[in-house]
């Protein structure tokens, strides 16, 4: 047999080894299927143990869990989840390229019970030097603080509040004795536009108990924040 | 190098080319004429069945001359368990392109016990195939002598809808250790027991679609 006539079989061979191959190595049909993907973005998968949460993502609304978050470029994001009767779940999300992140956030149910509005706290409103004792009643809408003297009144409006907040430490003006003990009670402090407030309550007197003080403070809080939480909403993204 | 070899030589690399160019040549219709070619895809109903909506707690004290156990039911507050199973499943499951999966809708009633023993035939829905789940347990394992574990079990059979023919089966068991003990968790919403119950769920959905994708169907 020729040179020439040995060499054709072998090339036949492996022109029909190239055309297998290629032919049925790529099935239409296979079993997983990889999605194109940009090489920055990954996802988030979002789970809670309550239904159809709300979720957030930056502040811009992106559906209801269980929920996949797909294109979502690398880097750290801040989810929310928000549903009625619970707390809003807040936290900040790891983003790796081409990979998955995942959460599964359990949903807190709120447990403050707001008493009939509207409702009155005695109270001990700080200065900046020294305080007055009054009333501040809460209402759905606002609250209304009277001193006894009449010569301190306000009026703030709930939705207007821009935070509800508790607060140890320090107390300006009030004295050894008292509610202040030294001063570890936890004051109520509200920030409304171009000033903050801040509260000590107390249930019979300004000499109640620290212990006492703190209950009746924290009251105060929880009926002012449910009221205020309810007012907010996600930032719209810009 | 005389001429008639320099023809055989010339006509062989044009074989050669022909074959090479060949599957490149027009993609589109050989595609379409494989897919026309292959079966169609078949449509797959998942029908889920928990056994106990609890979270169980199945707690082993080691005694000298016996063993004692004790079993208690939790009911988990605002955690559907089932609905939380589906959807980890279903996700876990679409990657496997060879059929179509949705879950069983409220219309469609799927006895799964019943199936699973063959004492009814399926029910008439629109699907070719039904993967039958039946949730036999979830919970934790505590032992005084062992760590503490999060477990779930499930066992799943794939059959055809018309036939209740099995196609598939398997069970598996699932368990996560714990570093620590159960009653160490945060207690505050059960967030402790619904988080390691999620973990454990998440690992056998993705190992049981894996096994799914790799069975030969």
């Amino acid at each position: 047999m020729s040179k020439q006539n040995k060499l054709a079989p072998v090339c036949s061979a492996a022109a029909m080894i190239f055309f297998v191959c290629f032919s049925y190595g790529n099935d239409p049909r296979p079993a997983s299927a990889a999605t194109p993907q940009d090489n920055s973005t990954g996802s988030i998968r979002v789970k809670s143990d309550a239904t159809a949460v709300q979720v957030f993502l930056d502040d811009k609304e992106a559906g209801a869990t269980p929920v996949i978050l797909k294109d979502i470029p690398a880097g750290v994001h801040r989810l929310m989840l928000i549903k009625e009767g619970y707390e809003d779940h807040i936290e900040q999300v790891q983003v790796v390229a081409q990979k998955a992140a995942s959460v599964f956030a359990v949903m807190k149910r709120l447990t403050a019970k707001l008493p009939d509005l509207p409702v009155d706290f005695k109270v001990m409103h700080q200065h900046r030097l020294g305080y007055c004792v009054g009333v501040i009643t809460v209402s759905s809408e606002a609250l209304d603080y009277k001193s006894e003297k009449a010569d301190d009144v306000f009026h703030l409006p709930i939705k207007e509040l821009k935070s509800v907040s508790r607060s140890w430490g320090p107390v300006p003006g009030v004295g050894p004795s008292g509610i202040n003990g030294p001063t570890d009670a936890m004051a109520f402090r509200v920030e409304a536009p171009g000033r903050a407030y801040g509260f000590l309550a107390f249930k019979d007197s300004t000499a109640d108990p620290v212990s006492v003080a703190s209950v009746k403070t924290k009251e105060l809080f929880q009926v002012v924040y449910a009221l205020w939480s309810t007012t907010l909403k996600p930032k719209e993204n810009k | 190098m005389d001429f008639r070899m320099y023809l055989r030589i010339k006509k062989l690399a044009a074989i050669i080319l022909l074959f090479c160019i060949a599957p490149f040549a027009s993609p589109g219709p050989i595609e379409e004429s494989r897919i026309d070619s292959l079966p169609p895809v078949s449509s797959v109903v998942v029908a889920v069945q928990l056994d106990s909506p609890d979270f169980t707690l199945m707690e082993f004290k080691y005694r000298v001359f016996y063993n004692k156990s004790e079993v208690k039911h939790i009911p988990l507050t605002d955690y559907d368990f089932k609905a939380a199973f589906t959807d980890e499943l279903l996700p876990a499951l679409t990657e496997d392109k060879r059929m179509t999966w949705r879950k069983s809708d409220s219309t469609e009633v799927i006895d799964v016990p019943a199936l699973w023993d063959r004492k009814v035939q399926p029910p008439k829905i629109e699907a070719d195939r039904i993967l039958l789940v039946q949730i036999q347990g979830y919970g934790a394992f505590t032992a005084s002598l062992a760590a503490d574990k999060f477990f779930l079990q499930a066992r799943f059979r794939l059959v055809e809808r018309a036939s209740n023919k099995k196609l598939w089966e398997k069970k598996l068991f699932e368990r996560i250790d714990l570093n620590g003990k159960i009653t160490e968790l945060q207690a505050d919403n059960q967030k402790g027991l619904k988080e390691g119950i999620n973990k454990v769920l998440e690992k056998l959905c993705a190992k049981i679609a894996a096994e799914i994708r790799s069975a030969n169907m």
